[in-house]
């Protein structure tokens, strides 16, 4: 698997990694939700998705940077 | 609200700046850049080049001195070679000189010796006879005596 | 550095603040508050400085263009030549043959978000002022300030992102991509969701680091400035003077560096982010 070499730099971008993967995981579910209607469900479920997802790739960035 | 046209017309800017700055900085910079470096490299490479040649150049030189010395030691051999051949002819023929005209003299010497020899012994026989004459008082007949006389020199 | 705040609202400190992160809106604006009320409404000093900064980059280049030379490089092209080259070099670092768009692109995300951001450097009420004199009520300098400009550049990326994606790895593969990245391929509902926020995140992460960052300097400064403002008469002054110009020197002497950084990694990531785009596997 061929890694862009550059991805060490990704380590700049870990600090603000977790914040934004909440709002677009919050946005995109309000998007879902005002299409289906469906007012909070998509809204906190994603952005509940977008926390564990967030964390799971900072811890993924910070332990093997190569490893975007 | 804060996303606007804003967000629009910032788009557009920023994709003309893109365009706008590959136009007039990056592509003429870059290409500049590109050519000096290709420039540094070929006269890097043509620098090594020259080098490359000088050292040809002085091996061949150094080749040719070498060979040059090779061919003169051997001329130097040879004529060394031929003088000594000369002075060995010479050598051989004043031997063979010496030979011949030593023979020659011995030949002379031995001739005449012998011709000496004819002569003491005609005087000896003539002296021998005048003696006996006056031996003898009387004449001899050289005529009757002469085969006498040339056994008696014969003897001698 | 920076003048007393009297020059522009005279109101309390909040209003001061609200006046000077106040857009100069014009199409669907509020018309009490000033701020934009729906999508058609333009904000015409961001655009008008960075269209300005824009313009001069290319002014000052094609300038350059024409008294460029292969031999030894004068002052001014060294120092360009030496920016493309490290723009360069940081995008070879990450890129095994980068497509011809990355080079100009972040170049002109450096050098244009760096000189938005130096906007922040003039003190804060002096182009206001000005700016009012002339009979424009509502003047916000730093168009990096403004979220429409930060993300007008990260979606920008974001699209080039999703562009490259589809070239390297094909329809098919980024649809993989989305169907079994982060979980493998028995949470396909959730990695979908989860591949979607996370591609979203970048440009959202590149917007909002560089958003937030100006905006705060910028606030900073304003505080700065009501210090002296908060106290125009009397003793207060001779304290509250030479702090202000101490805390006004100090911060623009860190934020020279806030705004380089931001430059910096705004380029960086979007380099980084179009590299990831560009292999062929994920």
């Amino acid at each position: 698997m061929e890694k862009a070499k550059g991805s060490g730099l990704l380590l700049i971008s870990a600090g603000s990694q977790l914040t934004s993967m909440v709002v677009a995981g919050f946005l995109l579910g309000y998007g879902v939700d005002v299409l289906l209607k469906t007012q909070p469900i998509f809204f906190l479920s994603f952005g509940m998705l977008g926390l564990v997802g967030g964390t799971l790739k900072i811890y993924r960035i910070l332990s093997d940077p190569d490893l975007q | 609200m804060n996303i606007t046209v804003t967000l629009i017309a910032q788009m557009i800017a920023f994709l003309l700046l893109i365009w706008f700055v590959n136009r007039v900085l990056w592509t003429p910079v870059m290409d500049l850049m590109n050519a000096r470096q290709k420039r540094i490299a070929d006269g890097l490479a043509a620098a090594e080049k020259g080098k490359q040649e000088q050292a040809d150049a002085e091996r061949r030189a150094a080749e040719m001195v070498g060979e040059s010395k090779q061919q003169a030691a051997e001329i130097i051999a040879s004529a060394q070679r031929r003088a000594k051949e000369i002075e060995e002819e010479a050598k051989e023929n004043a031997l063979a000189d010496a030979d011949r005209i030593k023979v020659a003299a011995k030949a002379e010497i031995d001739r005449e010796v012998n011709q000496a020899r004819e002569h003491l012994r005609k005087q000896v026989a003539s002296i021998a006879i005048a003696g006996a004459e006056k031996v003898l008082k009387q004449k001899i007949d050289a005529k009757a005596h002469d085969k006498l006389l040339s056994d008696l020199a014969a003897q001698i | 550095m920076s003048q007393a705040a009297e020059g522009s609202s005279g109101g309390g400190t909040v209003e001061y603040i609200q006046h000077h992160l106040t857009n100069l809106c014009i199409g669907d604006c509020d018309p009490i508050t000033h701020k934009a009320a729906g999508f058609w409404a333009l904000h015409v000093d961001t655009v008008f400085f960075s269209v300005l900064l824009g313009g001069l980059i290319v002014l000052v280049s094609a300038r350059l263009g024409k008294q460029l030379t292969e031999g030894v490089p004068g002052g001014f092209q060294n120092f360009v030549e030496s920016i493309l080259d490290f723009v360069n070099g940081q995008i070879s670092d990450s890129f095994p043959n980068p497509p011809k768009i990355i080079g100009p692109m972040a170049l002109t995300i450096f050098v244009w978000v760096w000189l938005m951001n130096f906007m922040d450097l003039i003190p804060v009420d002096l182009l206001p002022v000005i700016a009012s004199w002339m009979g424009v009520s509502y003047l916000k300098v730093v168009p990096t300030t403004d979220l429409s400009t930060a993300f007008a550049m990260s979606f920008t990326v974001f699209f080039l992102i999703i562009y490259y994606n589809f070239k390297s790895k094909g329809a098919v593969g980024y649809l993989k991509m989305f169907l079994f990245h982060p979980f493998g391929k028995f949470f396909i509902p959730a990695n979908i969701v989860m591949t979607g926020i996370e591609e979203l995140a970048k440009p959202l992460s590149l917007g909002l680091r560089l958003f937030g960052n100006m905006f705060a300097g910028e606030l900073v400064f304003l505080l700065i400035a009501l210090l002296g403002g908060a106290a125009t008469l009397g003793l207060g002054l001779l304290i509250w003077f030479p702090l202000q110009v101490v805390l006004d020197l100090g911060w623009l002497l860190f934020h020279i560096l806030v705004i380089t950084l931001q430059a910096f990694i705004f380029m960086v990531l979007t380099i980084v982010y179009l590299s990831m785009a560009h292999t062929k596997d994920h």
